[in-house]
């Protein structure tokens, strides 16, 4: 039981980006929602690489984009690891969640530079 | 009134009810033993203290974990739904199995540990109100398990240790008697421990003491924060 | 199904747990769907045929829906946050009240800005 698993360096700061995370989402998220839906045909392709063209816009989506990646996929690992078939599968999960993680920025920047 | 009660005898769990005479004044629990003493000697609940203090009696009652010897009959509406606690293994009827319950709190080492004790030479160890006041409120704890019954955490994972071990580990932290904090907090800084909180906060809301177990996970959060970035540095 | 236990709740508090997980679940899947959607940016037709679909009025009320599952995980983690770094506590009904009106406000704005421009 606890006693097996005290060695355990990842959980704190796991737990403590994820709050980082959340906080600066809660502000890049709405510039993405704002920018998206503020002006007309914001989401057609010219204006989206327009966006992407900028460096500005491209460094905050990059951030926006590890972010989101890291407070979902981190939070889907908390959920899974709440029950007992995931925390009997820890390891799965935890390097699962690394995965998708490195797979969702890679799509993410290759989106990204595709402009 | 009218007592619905889930019973369970081992293999069957099933529903009974008894129509009790009562009066003002009259407990959830009195109203439980005059059933037993009366109508059916095979119902099982346990009590003891009768007045809140050793936790015993915890029960579901019409859907909330209470303290059946602290409940008065005439503030429920009819009929009156009693179940075991949530989370726990039914033994029989109202009866549960404690023993994980007690298990994860002797894991957090609930007593005060000190290297300069001499049984000899006893010596007094002063302590200011103030330094009282930090783990005061989370010593009222009686071990009720009610926190455990509603917490989503302990739902699910059984071996998560749980608002009430984790009240007793902050207690002890919290005390300025206590010198070696360190191992309590290898222990709740485990997969186990602190981490599955999820602040749901249901532990609060129902606790019969009103000593805030979801904070007391909190502030040893942030203790097992600040010794695990001091570890990161070897201070 | 004993994660059906996160969604009985019995009290606001963990009633506003279950909706942050519920939230967050669906809030995980919806950002695979569209870094998904995203992809066909490399083929400008695609993409342009596909956001005729979506920014529709037809999917406005679902992208509100959406809007209201992230306002709420954002303001709603703001309250968890505050608690796990150990304050409030004995404020929480307050402070999940509060949240609740500014979901709501930020909500309706968002939807009202929502519909201006469609
Ligand atoms: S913290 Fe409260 S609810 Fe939990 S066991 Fe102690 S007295 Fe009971
Ligand atoms: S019988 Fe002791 S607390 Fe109720």
């Amino acid at each position: 039981m606890a006693e097996k698993s005290a060695k355990n360096v990842l959980e704190p700061y796991a737990w403590l980006l994820q709050i980082i995370t959340g906080l600066a989402m809660v502000g890049l998220v709405t510039f993405h929602f704002l920018t998206t839906h503020m002006v007309e045909h914001a989401l057609s392709f010219e204006s989206v690489s327009l966006r992407f063209q900028d460096y500005g816009y491209k460094i905050i989506y990059a951030l926006l984009l590890i972010f989101v990646a890291f407070h979902a996929f981190n939070g889907l690992r908390a959920i899974a690891l709440d029950t007992e078939f995931g925390m009997k599968r820890k390891k799965l999960v935890n390097w699962s969640m690394v995965v998708v993680f490195l797979a969702a920025l890679i799509v993410g920047l290759y989106i990204m530079f595709l402009f | 009134m009218e007592f619905r009660i889930r019973r369970f005898d081992g293999e069957n769990s099933f529903w009974q009810s008894y129509e009790v005479p009562t009066k003002k004044g009259m407990t959830v629990l009195e109203c439980l033993y005059y059933i037993r003493d009366n109508l059916d000697s095979t119902l099982s609940f346990r009590a003891s203290c009768r007045m809140g203090i050793c936790g015993s009696c915890a029960v579901k009652i019409n859907g909330k974990p209470k303290l059946a010897c602290e409940t008065q009959v005439s503030e429920l509406k009819n009929p009156i739904v009693v179940e075991p606690l949530d989370n726990f293994k039914v033994l029989k009827d109202l009866v549960v199995d404690f023993e994980g319950f007690f298990a994860k709190h002797k894991m957090v080492k609930p007593f005060i540990v000190r290297d300069d004790i001499d049984y000899n030479s006893p010596v007094e160890l002063i302590q200011t109100p103030k330094e009282l006041a930090k783990y005061y409120n989370y010593s009222l704890c009686i071990k009720c398990g009610a926190c455990v019954s509603v917490c989503p955490a302990a739902a699910t994972s059984e071996d998560y240790l749980g608002p009430a071990a984790l009240v007793a580990a902050y207690r002890f932290c919290a005390d300025s008697r206590d010198k070696d904090c360190k191992d309590r907090i290898e222990i709740i800084s485990s997969e186990r421990g602190v981490w599955r909180c999820h602040s749901a906060m249901a532990c609060s809301e129902v606790c019969p003491k009103k000593i805030e177990p979801a904070k007391a996970v909190q502030l040893l959060r942030r203790k097992a924060i600040i010794h695990s970035i001091k570890k990161l540095f070897r201070w | 199904m004993r994660i059906m236990k996160w969604f009985k709740p019995v009290s606001l508090q963990d009633l506003a747990f279950a909706f942050q997980r519920l939230t967050g679940f669906i809030l995980a899947m919806y950002l695979i769907l569209h870094l998904a959607f995203l992809s066909t940016l490399s083929d400008p037709l695609t993409y342009e045929s596909l956001i005729a679909i979506t920014v529709s009025p037809t999917f406005l009320p679902l992208d509100s829906l959406l809007v209201l599952c992230g306002i709420y995980h954002g303001l709603n983690g703001i309250r968890v946050i505050i608690h796990e770094l150990g304050y409030l506590h004995e404020h929480r009904k307050a402070l999940l009240v509060i949240c609740a009106i500014l979901t709501v406000i930020a909500w309706l704005y968002a939807t009202w800005v929502m519909y201006e421009v469609v």
